[in-house]
């Protein structure tokens, strides 16, 4: 008895910890009307060949470690030529998966540039998943990063993988990196 | 008449041409006629084949060559997801240092 | 429309999303004249309007497992067409048009002035392509601006702008020529 009770009490932590995917459906023909597009679907099996052919240096490293245990990276990201290109459901509609494991981080709002949505996926004090939401006039982004996600890394990528650093950080911090 | 009654006298729907249905159920059958994408180990396991029959190395090689260039591909856009990630990060961060100065 | 039709219609879907070929036939009966008319109207040419037609289907039967219900593929089909037509005059640009390809078309239903309702298409098909995709959703298919909007992935005051614009120049149009 003793033994299905610890079975059923692993199946139900590996079920709370499976990190959710995020399904960004995103109408067709948006790339077709997007000056520029980004597609990136990598799943753990991609996500560990990439792994093999990351370096050992700087920025590569990096990315190595924060992608040792995520299951999958999914963005999509376009740009228009012109304001309006896209309908804002289409966030909504993104919106709607978040279950209520999911925890809004961080809003911020302007009216005429960029607005960015952070929702982690948490399971206690787990970072199960992070979805990025990022909309301006002319361009729209969806982040979704599936499994555990060390948030303090991510906020530490300014002045790496091409991120302009433009908040101070301190010597400290810099040469920690 | 108002141009608006014009309008939809003008654009009133019309038949497709005769035998439309027939073409476009044509073009199905004909795309389900093409021969479908082998699974990839099929493509791995033709290739190994092909290398016994013509007693080479090459067709070792072509696979590890392949995996590279897959791999590669797949570094190159875990450093684009990245960078595309941490530049919206550090926008929210840029927002919220903003208002709490 | 009667549940009752409203249910069928949605069999004939889920049959053809099962693989039920005639089922798949019957869809494309149903809104074969739709489609057709959305591509023959924005071009004004029978030829290429039969070949946006059929590129709309042949996309819908790559896609039916995604199409929920009836209402959803009307408005799938009508999205698809428009967005088809658009992409279509940006990747060839505009063909030129002869007044004999324009005439050789299906008989259409009778209206009150042919001439004039052929000339009206003309100068439609010769609009700005949004302008003139807003303008045949509106008229052919009775839409108002929002579900326009909402269909081509325009605020709803774009797509009242482009009607208003695309109204005043076929008033002009028409007036220089009365």
């Amino acid at each position: 008895m003793r033994r299905f009770i610890v079975f059923g009490l692993l199946i139900f932590t590996a079920a709370a910890l499976q990190a959710q995917r995020i399904q960004i459906d995103l109408p067709p023909s948006l790339a077709a009307k997007a000056s520029e597009s980004v597609d990136v679907t990598l799943d753990g099996a991609l996500l560990r060949l990439a792994a093999k052919f990351l370096g050992d240096n700087g920025d590569e490293r990096i990315a190595r470690d924060m992608i040792s245990r995520l299951e999958g990276i999914y963005v999509k990201s376009y740009e228009f030529d012109e304001d309006g290109a896209y309908d804002r459901a289409i966030l909504d509609n993104i919106r709607k998966q978040i279950g209520p494991s999911w925890k809004r981080l961080v809003l911020v709002k302007s009216r005429d540039r960029e607005n960015v949505e952070i929702y982690a996926d948490m399971r206690g004090e787990n970072v199960a998943g992070l979805l990025v939401l990022a909309s301006e006039p002319r361009e729209l982004t969806i982040v979704n990063l599936v499994g555990p996600v060390d948030l303090e890394k991510l906020a530490n990528l300014e002045g790496h993988f091409g991120i302009p650093r433009v908040t101070k950080h301190s010597k400290r911090e810099r040469d920690n990196d | 008449m108002s141009l608006e009654t014009d309008l939809k006298d003008a654009l009133r729907r019309v038949p497709a041409p005769e035998g439309f249905a027939n073409r476009v159920l044509e073009r199905v059958r004909s795309e389900e006629r093409r021969p479908t994408r082998s699974p990839w180990w099929r493509a791995i396991a033709a290739t190994v084949l092909l290398a016994a029959i013509l007693g080479g190395w090459g067709a070792h090689e072509m696979i590890e060559r392949r995996q590279e260039r897959k791999g590669q591909r797949a570094r190159e856009q875990v450093l684009l997801a990245l960078r595309i990630t941490g530049e919206k990060v550090a926008h929210a961060q840029r927002g919220v240092r903003h208002i709490t100065r | 429309m009667s549940a009752l039709l409203v249910e069928e219609g949605d069999d004939v879907l889920r049959r053809a999303q099962g693989g039920d070929g005639d089922a798949f036939a019957a869809l494309v009966g149903d809104h074969e004249s739709m489609v057709f008319s959305i591509a023959w109207h924005f071009f004004g040419d029978r030829n290429r309007g039969e070949e946006i037609a059929q590129d709309v289907f042949l996309q819908l039967y790559r896609n039916l497992a995604k199409i929920e219900t009836r209402a959803h593929l009307v408005f799938w089909l009508r999205q698809v067409t428009s967005r088809r037509c658009i992409d279509e005059v940006r990747r060839t640009g505009p063909r030129r048009i002869s007044i004999d390809d324009a005439g050789d078309l299906p008989v259409a239903p009778a209206v009150s002035d042919p001439l004039a309702a052929r000339r009206l298409r003309e100068m439609i098909a010769a609009l700005p392509e949004r302008q003139r995709i807003i303008v045949t959703l509106r008229y052919q298919e009775d839409l108002d601006p929002s579900d326009i909007g909402r269909m081509i992935g325009l605020p709803v005051n774009t797509i009242k702008s482009h009607l208003h614009r695309a109204l005043l120049a076929l008033r002009k149009k028409m007036g220089v020529e009365s």
